[in-house]
């Protein structure tokens, strides 16, 4: 059952396998957490919001539209617990979110980024200076980074999951991408 | 879009999820899950008990109904007058039909369907409670 699709597992559940469900919340768990993380910075929170998502998730089951992806539907009902979390618990942060858009440009206007130098890619602690440098991009370009390279979704699956037009994802993206080379090329404060 | 963005980002380690928050989700699921069935088993006793305090009132009717209605004696004519009831069979089973008392009947197997139903889900969710796996609901 492990290798079953979503789709199978789906099925499976909701003919009475409880060990489909399991199997599905495992799969999801990490990269569910890891993107509300991306979003609240903050474990504690993010714990809580998960565990709401996947509550949601299973209340909803079987008003699930087989048709559609389980994955973008799932990633979908997290963003908007994270969001009704900031919007009960963290209003400023919540209003300093939906107004945290430099654009609405179009997408020809924002240059084509060029590739990153290799010396980026080299640096012994890459991985904990991207951590950092990735903490500092607002959330909304935080959230599409994570969810293009990170989850693999295309730009039509996230401009769906988050409820937002393609051109906007694209100029989303690419500004995102922007911020995050310039924060890993800006010079590194001596300690 | 440069490839070598792809390369960075799998750098990029957002914190894992606790080791126990697998167990929080199946455990408010499960109580969940063990709530809807309690409501479920008192919903449903109490139409199970309901539907039985109703039928013996209204299984007296029926039978009340049906003396009054002339039913029995009709029928009956297909024992007595076979003969008779072969070359009006049509208008027999009209008058059959007609003298039926069909609220009543119609009122009682409403009763026994609530029964039947109730039953079958009450025991459904009594599984369930007794079920240390507890099913999809």
């Amino acid at each position: 059952m492990e290798n079953y699709a979503d789709e199978q597992l789906l099925e499976s559940y909701l003919n009475g396998e409880k060990e489909a469900l399991d199997l599905l919340i495992k799969r999801y768990l990490k990269p569910i957490f890891g993107f509300v993380f991306s979003y609240i910075k903050n474990s504690e929170d993010a714990e809580e919001i998960t565990q709401d998502a996947f509550f949601k998730a299973w209340k909803n089951l079987k008003k699930f539209d087989k048709e559609k992806s389980f994955k973008t539907w799932l990633f979908s009902i997290a963003k908007n617990t994270a969001l009704d979390f900031l919007k009960k618990k963290k209003p400023l942060l919540f209003s300093a979110i939906e107004k945290d858009e430099k654009e609405n440009s179009i997408i020809g206007e924002i240059p084509e980024p060029s590739p990153l130098p290799d010396e980026i890619l080299n640096r012994a602690d890459l991985t904990s200076e991207l951590n950092l440098a990735m903490d500092k991009l607002s959330p909304k370009y935080r959230e599409v980074i994570f969810l293009y390279y990170k989850e693999q979704f295309n730009f039509r699956e996230i401009s769906e999951l988050l409820n937002e037009p393609l051109d906007t994802i694209k100029s989303r993206h690419r500004r995102a991408i922007i911020d995050l080379r310039e924060i890993l090329d800006a010079p590194k404060e001596e300690g | 879009m440069p490839d070598n963005f792809q390369t960075l980002l799998n750098h990029y380690n957002p914190p894992e999820a606790p080791d126990n928050l697998f167990n929080k989700i199946i455990a408010r699921i499960n109580k969940r899950q063990r709530m809807l069935a309690i409501s479920r088993v008192i919903v449903f006793s109490l139409s199970l008990l309901g539907s039985l305090v109703a039928a013996w009132p209204i299984f007296s009717a029926v039978k009340i109904e049906f003396v009054n209605s002339g039913f029995l004696q009709f029928l009956s004519l297909a024992f007595s007058d076979f003969e008779v009831i072969i070359t009006y069979w049509q208008s027999f089973i009209l008058t059959l039909l007609e003298s039926l008392p069909a609220i009543s009947i119609a009122l009682f197997l409403l009763i026994v369907f609530i029964f039947m139903g109730s039953l079958r889900f009450l025991t459904k969710n009594i599984k369930a409670l007794t079920n240390k796996n507890i099913l999809a609901n």
